[in-house]
Parts: structure tokens; C-alpha cells; sequence
């Protein structure tokens, strides 16, 4: 569950900062290395990925349902922190591959 | 092409601004209530603190028995058994003035001296709108397919979909409230849209009974036989009997669906032929209903065990089930609680962006002045009345006639008071009166209720004081807002 949560947040994150709006805020000096296509299939990837770590555990079924409504708190964070604390959400981009992978090594399902 | 699509995308604004006006209100009680519902056992739990800790369901369905053997009408006895989240026995019967459904104490199997409906009240409410069968289900009915049309609607109305989703800009006015809603809608669609569709689809057979009457006509028993193969029916011999003991029925249908027992029907139990019917807990599957077994009520032996594998009845269980989430795990819950709270929000928002869109365009007309106040009635009025039925729950006299129904009257006396507050004040003055005065009435019911016992106590009692501190934090920072902007527009004019 939190490797998803950290998975979902990373590809989100990409999927933002992929947008011209968001760029400055979420990329800030690499924004110019952001190119739209790599970003934009990196972060669907990641998204599906943190699906599939979800699955990984128990039944579909369940884990479409919970993924659904993770993803959803997931980008409620985005949003607030893109309006109300930009520095945060770069932290915890850096922070979410770490996290993602050592919950998949710590949980091998 | 392009003038087509903006056409085309107008109307869409238009349908959707009427649809979401038209039921807005009705909404906005469904949404909260419906999202209050999920933790009906919990909220049912935090009214009866009489009962503490989780019963055995085999032992508290046999207390609850002999408890109905003795007290009500051998007609029919409908119980659910505590499920590790409830923790009493919800009992249909008839104790002599007709059915009536209690919660039963999971030791002694009598009803609780604090009377009250607990959770299901808002579960009631979010269907049936506490109006007559069938009336508040076939508007709850119309007010999902409008919800529904109005989400559809919405998002081909968005002009930026994709591009406005991360978007949320505070202080500008209607840009704001307009990315809220937006926002809002956008980040849980998967969950609005499943959630008014399977909602809709959990009132299907009163919207639509035609397939149901073109194949069976009027014989329902058919058509009911024919979707749980697994009822048994039985008339009354009319010759006296008497139940043999439920324990090794219990423990015989558990071994049997390899899970805890949830329902159990007893019918006619004082006949020779009483039947038990027994269910499975919901916890087990998203499918609503999979199983279920009958005994001889007299000798306790199994009459016809059977579990439902059709993959069309399946799927529609799962669909209705999927509503009910009574299969989730706390985490799940509490998506489907901020996907609910989201929804709310997207109603309140899409109902006040109505009015300030209209108000920046130029003046409101009398009935977007009416419309406004309904808005600050209805917003804050449904809220403090829920408020105040948890209040009631703590303050009326144990044992007093009619505790559950005087539970209910003071949800509905404050929520019709605090809606003429709204239409009497004007909005700015309405808004900051109603939001302290919710904020109160949760501050005092999540102080003086008791705090010992299960977490559900104190979880509940925090979370009831957490929303009184952040409504708040929002009705002083608003005050705060407007004290400073004068200030500032008197510096600016000095300057």
C-alpha cells in the first residue's frame, strides 16, 4: 500500500510536471530536460506500475477499487501542494522512488 | 466544425448547470448521508456506549432469541449478528404493535434502555429522504440519474479537462470556486461516476420493473425463487412447536460458507415448521448476498444449502455491492469517505459557483437572491441537524417513550430552524452565523460524550472536535480576511 501510494504520487508528479503550468513549480532548474513524450509515457508507466503493486497482494477486484480512491488522495495532495506548499511535493518526489522500493523489498508478495 | 463543438459544449454547460441546480439540495443530503453511512456500525457503536467490546455473533444471536421467545409475536424474527464492526444485534420484530427494528444487548438479548436508530438513520436518509415507501426512493432515484447526467454533462462541458486538473487558484473570486468544483469533480470521477451508477442501479427494480414483469408478470414469488434458489418457503403447520437449540445451526452454517455468520431469519418460530435461515457476513467478498442455508427450526437439521456462482447474478451483486463497500477494509472506507466528501463538496461548490457567476456577471435576480439563502440554509442546516441528532443521542432521558423517534425529530427541528436562519439572514451574515453555530453544536457533542470504552469512542469524539476546530479556523480566517481587506484598501487610498 505505500509503495503504491509512493508509486502513484511519482507518476502524478511526472504527469504535472509534464504541464507547461506546473513546470516551473514542480521542475524548477530541470524543467528544460522535461521532454513531454518520455514524461508523459514515464508517468502513465509508473501509474500502471502502481496499480500492478497493488494487485501484486490480493484480488483485482479489490485492489482496482482501492487504487481508484488512493489515486484520488494522492492528487488532492497535488493540487494543495501545488497551490500552498510547491517545495514539499519536490521533497517528497525525491523521497517517493526510495520509499516505493524499499516497501516492494521490505513486502515481496 | 469548431462552431459545432462550441454549440455542442454550451448546451452541455447549460444542461449541467440546470440538472445540478434542479436536485442540487436533494444532493447534497444524499452525498453527506451517504458518506456517513459507510461507517454505520461505527457511528451505531459511538450511540450505544452501553455495550462495549465484540460479542461472539453465535452467542449474541442465541441471547437475542431467547430474549424474542419470550418478548415478541412468533411471526417472523430478522436479526444481524454483530460482525467484529457492529456490536449489537439488529433485530426485526414484532413485539405486539406491529415490525420494529431495535438493537438487541449482545448479552442479555433485550433491547437498549438508550433507544436509538444509530447509523441507520443515515443510511435511511440517504436513500429514502425519510419521506413515505415509495416516494423518497424514487426521488432519491431521479436525483442520481440527474447527478448522473449532471457529471457526464460536466465534464464535456470542461473546457480543459486534462489540463486544468493539477489547477486550484485561491482569491480570484469564481476562477477559484470554479477550480475547486473542478478539481473536486476531475480527481474523483472514477469514483463519482461508480458511485451514482451503482447507486442507481441499487434502486433498479422500483425504476425499472419492466424486464422483471415482461418474464414473470405478477407472480414476484417466482421471480424471487428464481434469483435465490437457495430461500426456502414454508407455511406454518399450525401445530405448536418449539426451536431446537441455534448454537450447532450457527456453527454449522459457518463451517459451511467459511465465514462468520451474518443474518439470521427466523420464521414462525413457535410453529412446528419454523424455518432458519442463515446468511454470511458481507466482509468476505464485494459481492453483496453469496450464500446462504436453511434449517428445520424444530430439529435443527439442514433443509437446502446453496452459494451463488451465475456469473449475471454475480456480477450484479457486485455491483451493489461495490455501493455498499461493506466489504472494504478501514483504508478502502476511508477512500470511499473522501471520495463522498469530495462529492459533497462538488455539489456545494457547483451550487454556490451558480450564484457567483451570476452575482459577477451583474446583479442577482430575486430568485438567485432566494436561491442563495436556500444555499446557506441547506449547507449548513443538514449538517447541524445531523449534529444534533448526535447530540440528542446523548442528551434525552434514558428509557423515555419514543427515544428513537424524539432522536429524530431534533435532527429535523434544528436542520428546519437553521434553514429559516438562512433564509432570514443575509448570506453574509447566514454563512459565518450557521458555520459557528455547527461548529458549536460538534464541539459539544464530541465533549460530552463518553470517552472510555472502544477506540470508536474516542475516535469518534476527536473527530467530532476536529471539525468543530477546523470549521472554525475557517469562519475566523474568514473574518479575519475581511477585517484586513478595508485596512488595506484605507492604506492604499492614503498612500
Amino acid at each position: 500500500m505505500i509503495a503504491t501510494a509512493a508509486l502513484l504520487y511519482l507518476g502524478l508528479f511526472l504527469l504535472a510536471g509534464r504541464m507547461q503550468r506546473h513546470q516551473t513549480i514542480l521542475l524548477g532548474p530541470w524543467r528544460d530536460l522535461a521532454k513531454r513524450t518520455p514524461m508523459d509515457l514515464a508517468g502513465w508507466g509508473i501509474l500502471l506500475l502502481s496499480l500492478a503493486s497493488l494487485a501484486r497482494a490480493g484480488e483485482w477486484s479489490f485492489a482496482v477499487v482501492a487504487w481508484i480512491g488512493l489515486s484520488m488522495a494522492v492528487a488532492a495532495v497535488m493540487v494543495m501542494g501545488i497551490t500552498y506548499r510547491p517545495a514539499l511535493l519536490r521533497g517528497l518526489a525525491l523521497a517517493a522512488p526510495a520509499v516505493a522500493i524499499a516497501d516492494l523489498l521490505a513486502n515481496p508478495a | 466544425m469548431s462552431v459545432v463543438r462550441e454549440g455542442a459544449r454550451q448546451c452541455m454547460a447549460w444542461l449541467h448547470g440546470w440538472t445540478g441546480l434542479l436536485l442540487g439540495h436533494v444532493l447534497f443530503i444524499m452525498s453527506l448521508a451517504g458518506t456517513l453511512s459507510l461507517f454505520r456500525p461505527e457511528i451505531g457503536r459511538w450511540m450505544r456506549p452501553e455495550i462495549q467490546g465484540d460479542p461472539d455473533p453465535v452467542r449474541a444471536i442465541d441471547a437475542a432469541v431467547a430474549w424474542l421467545a419470550a418478548n415478541a409475536q412468533p411471526t417472523g424474527w430478522y436479526l444481524t449478528a454483530p460482525d467484529g464492526r457492529s456490536n449489537s444485534v439488529e433485530a426485526t420484530y414484532d413485539a405486539g404493535a406491529g415490525f420494529m427494528t431495535r438493537a438487541l444487548d449482545p448479552v442479555s438479548g433485550a433491547p437498549l434502555a438508550r433507544d436509538t436508530l444509530g447509523g441507520e438513520f443515515f443510511y435511511r436518509l440517504h436513500f429514502e429522504l425519510e419521506l413515505p415507501y415509495p416516494w423518497g426512493r424514487w426521488l432519491a432515484a431521479i436525483a442520481a440519474m440527474t447527478m448522473l447526467v449532471a457529471i457526464v454533462s460536466g465534464v464535456i462541458a470542461h473546457k480543459r479537462f486534462f489540463k486544468d486538473i493539477f489547477t486550484f487558484r485561491p482569491g480570484k473570486g469564481q476562477r477559484s470556486w470554479l477550480d475547486g468544483h473542478n478539481a473536486l469533480g476531475a480527481l474523483a470521477l472514477p469514483f463519482h461516476l461508480m458511485i451514482t451508477f451503482t447507486g442507481l442501479v441499487t434502486l433498479a427494480s422500483l425504476t425499472m420493473p419492466w424486464p422483471g414483469r415482461a418474464l414473470y408478470g405478477d407472480n414476484l414469488t417466482a421471480l424471487y425463487t428464481d434469483l435465490t434458489p437457495g430461500a426456502v418457503t414454508r407455511a406454518p403447520s399450525g401445530t405448536a412447536g418449539t426451536l431446537a437449540p441455534l448454537t450447532p445451526m450457527l456453527r454449522h452454517a459457518q463451517a459451511f460458507f467459511g465465514a462468520p455468520i451474518g443474518r439470521v431469519y427466523i420464521f414462525n418460530p413457535a410453529d412446528r415448521d419454523a424455518v432458519v435461515t442463515v446468511y454470511p457476513t458481507e466482509r468476505q467478498a464485494i459481492g453483496y448476498l453469496p450464500a446462504e442455508i436453511s434449517f428445520d427450526g424444530a430439529t435443527g437439521r439442514p433443509i437446502k444449502a446453496w452459494k451463488e456462482r451465475r456469473a449475471a447474478v454475480r456480477a450484479y451483486q457486485t455491483v451493489y455491492g461495490l455501493h455498499l463497500a461493506h466489504f472494504a477494509t478501514p483504508l478502502t472506507r476511508w477512500l470511499y469517505a473522501l471520495g463522498g466528501l469530495m462529492l459533497t463538496g462538488v455539489i456545494a461548490s457547483g451550487l454556490t459557483l451558480w450564484i457567483v457567476k451570476r452575482r459577477e456577471r451583474g446583479g442577482l435576480s430575486i430568485a438567485n437572491q432566494m436561491l442563495e439563502r436556500w444555499n446557506v440554509g441547506v449547507v449548513c442546516g443538514v449538517p447541524i441537524g445531523m449534529t444534533a441528532y448526535l447530540l440528542a443521542n446523548r442528551m434525552l432521558p434514558l428509557g423515555m417513550t419514543g427515544r428513537a423517534e424524539a432522536e429524530v425529530a431534533a435532527a429535523f427541528w434544528s436542520a428546519g430552524g437553521a434553514l429559516l436562519v438562512g433564509l432570514i439572514l443575509a448570506p453574509r451574515r447566514g454563512w459565518p452565523a450557521l458555520t459557528v453555530a455547527l461548529a458549536l453544536t460538534c464541539a459539544l457533542a464530541g465533549m460530552i460524550g463518553p470517552w472510555r470504552g472502544d477506540m470508536v469512542m474516542p475516535v469518534g469524539n476527536l473527530l467530532l472536535l476536529a471539525i468543530a476546530g477546523a470549521l472554525g479556523w475557517v469562519s475566523l480566517g474568514r473574518r479575519r480576511a475581511k477585517t484586513a481587506a478595508p485596512r488595506r484598501a484605507m492604506r492604499m487610498a492614503t498612500q
